[in-house]
């Protein structure tokens, strides 16, 4: 099923570990500013996917990327393309928060200086992603002090804010509420939704029962032929209701995966 | 469960033995700083620390040799710091997939590590003094005594790199910093402590060295006017008194005190340091 304006198209994407296949024949569109919720049983490759939106998969050095990933114009897989500039357009919000062991300010401009902005334009923009996340109030006295003091639900807002500050088109967000406690997890649910008049979000989750609060789109990850793949994808509330594939219907249901 | 009272004395046993070794250790320890110090500390002064030597050593002071001490240290640092955390930063977080390459320098380095010190004094007698032209010098002792301390460095920052978390490099990866970027600014200040910590590894272990200086920064007491000139470092002076001059034991114990206070000193400092990055930064 394809959607309107996807601004980022996946063709028959595979992806391989040395020998094992971690993905293979993905094909996903993702719309436009909107939240697209990735969910399936652990092991069949979603966070891999994600990885593969921002290459971090270079990191690997015996991991194997193919097929096609369009942002836009842009073919995000092809060798020519500007990894930096990528990556600055595609931001990443991981699992487990990982606040630079320096002060709160350091940790959102030290990425603003990397790509070039002037001091007085890093300030504003730090700022600025700290009252979108709802962090300022909290912070604003203690700038300069270590963003390791922060709580769990602070730190993995401090993170989604670093990733904001840099302006993203697309954010990639890895299971960022599994770690935190239920209040936690809302506030930042609540921040995730509120972000997505602005960009287009990618979300992995376990929790179904946050997919279908906060989805727009869904694609439903399966292990077939050995290596995890999309079975389904469309509408969040029209797949809650009416999945096609009988696996994805008990997936759903909650009584597989 | 027949077996516990067994099992039990064997506890026991293991017990005594660990405990009684460990008795050892400080004993050994206690009896060796007793010895310095009762024979060490008498007629100790700042005139000892600060006047030249005289009679071979006798009489006098040890003045110029701390000056020579210094001055080979810091010529040994000033080379092994930068080329220490150099390689030691390529191993850690440039070298990727390159398995071949990072095997045989880990491998290289283990053998450096237990090469004898006499090795490397006659390595650098004849590359340094001999080869490279710089003769008996301080320079020459300070080169030899790097590439001895060199091993011990970059094992050290390497474990201290490699323990700073994966998932600060890829949170830094996934905003677009580059991998200059990410060591400068997050690897090395976090990993900061333990590269302290190597550094006064080195300063302990080049400090105590005698045989790999003996043949290249020589034996000469005078003070030395620049790092051509040879100069004698207390360890070797205390090697001297103590074997070559008769009546120059109760000056090789005052030596030896002083050489040994400033080891206990930097070794203290380094686990003082090291305690507190265990215990304190990962909170």
């Amino acid at each position: 099923m394809t959607c309107d304006s996807p601004i980022i198209r996946v063709n028959q994407l595979e992806v391989t570990y040395g020998e094992q296949v971690a993905l293979r024949d993905l094909t996903l569109e993702i719309p436009q500013r909107q939240i697209t919720a990735l969910v399936g049983p652990s092991g069949c490759g979603k966070s891999t996917f994600l990885n593969t939106l921002n290459r971090l998969t270079d990191l690997l050095p015996d991991c194997k990327v193919s097929g096609s990933i369009q942002l836009n114009d842009v073919d995000i897989l092809s060798a020519e393309c500007d990894l930096y500039e990528i990556r600055r357009r595609v931001g990443m919000v991981f699992q487990k928060a990982v606040p630079f062991p320096l002060s709160i300010e350091k940790n959102l401009t030290l990425p603003l200086s990397e790509h070039g902005l002037p001091r007085s334009e890093q300030q504003k923009l730090a700022q600025q992603a700290l009252k979108d996340v709802g962090l300022w109030d909290e912070v604003k006295d203690r700038l300069k002090k270590p963003a390791m003091n922060l709580s769990g639900g602070q730190q993995q807002r401090l993170c989604i804010a670093r990733a904001l500050a840099l302006n993203p088109e697309v954010l990639l967000l890895d299971e960022p509420c599994s770690a935190l406690d239920p209040i936690a997890s809302r506030v930042v649910e609540n921040l995730i939704v509120s972000l997505r008049k602005r960009m287009t979000i990618v979300i992995v989750t376990h929790n179904l029962a946050q997919a279908k609060r906060i989805a727009n789109h869904m694609a439903i990850f399966w292990i077939r032929n050995g290596a995890g793949t999309v079975i389904e994808q469309g509408p969040a509330a029209a797949l809650f209701l009416n999945p096609r594939e009988a696996v994805a219907q008990e997936y759903l249901s909650g009584t597989c995966g | 469960m027949a077996k516990r009272p067994l099992s039990e004395k064997l506890d026991q046993l293991v017990g005594l033995l660990v405990r009684s070794s460990s008795a050892l250790m400080v004993g050994m320890f206690l009896v060796v700083t007793a010895a310095i110090l009762r024979n060490g500390l008498s007629g100790l002064s700042m005139e000892f620390l600060t006047t030249i030597p005289q009679d071979s050593g006798r009489g006098g002071g040890i003045g110029p040799l701390i000056v020579s001490t210094v001055l080979v240290l810091g010529i040994c640092l000033l080379v092994s710091i930068p080329l220490g955390v150099g390689t030691a930063a390529w191993l850690s977080e440039f070298s990727g997939s390159r398995q071949v390459v990072t095997k045989s320098i880990q491998l290289s380095l283990d053998l450096l590590a237990s090469i004898p010190s006499i090795v490397f004094g006659l390595f650098g007698m004849v590359v340094f003094c001999q080869k490279l032209n710089f003769g008996f010098s301080i320079l020459s002792g300070g080169l030899t005594l790097a590439c001895m301390v060199l091993p011990i460095i970059i094992r050290t920052v390497y474990f201290g790199l490699r323990a700073v978390p994966g998932d600060i490099r890829q949170a830094g990866t996934a905003l677009g910093m580059s991998q200059t970027r990410i060591l400068r600014s997050l690897i090395i200040p976090t990993a900061m402590p333990a590269i302290v910590v190597a550094i006064l590894l080195g300063i302990g272990r080049a400090m105590a060295e005698t045989a790999a200086l003996i043949f290249t920064s020589g034996y000469v007491m005078r003070m030395p006017e620049s790092v051509f000139d040879s100069g004698r470092v207390l360890s070797v002076h205390i090697y001297d008194l103590a074997m070559n001059v008769p009546g120059g034991e109760t000056n090789a114990q005052r030596t030896a005190f002083v050489l040994l206070t400033s080891l206990l000193v930097i070794n203290l400092c380094a686990s003082q340091f090291s305690g507190r990055w265990l215990t304190g930064r990962r909170a």
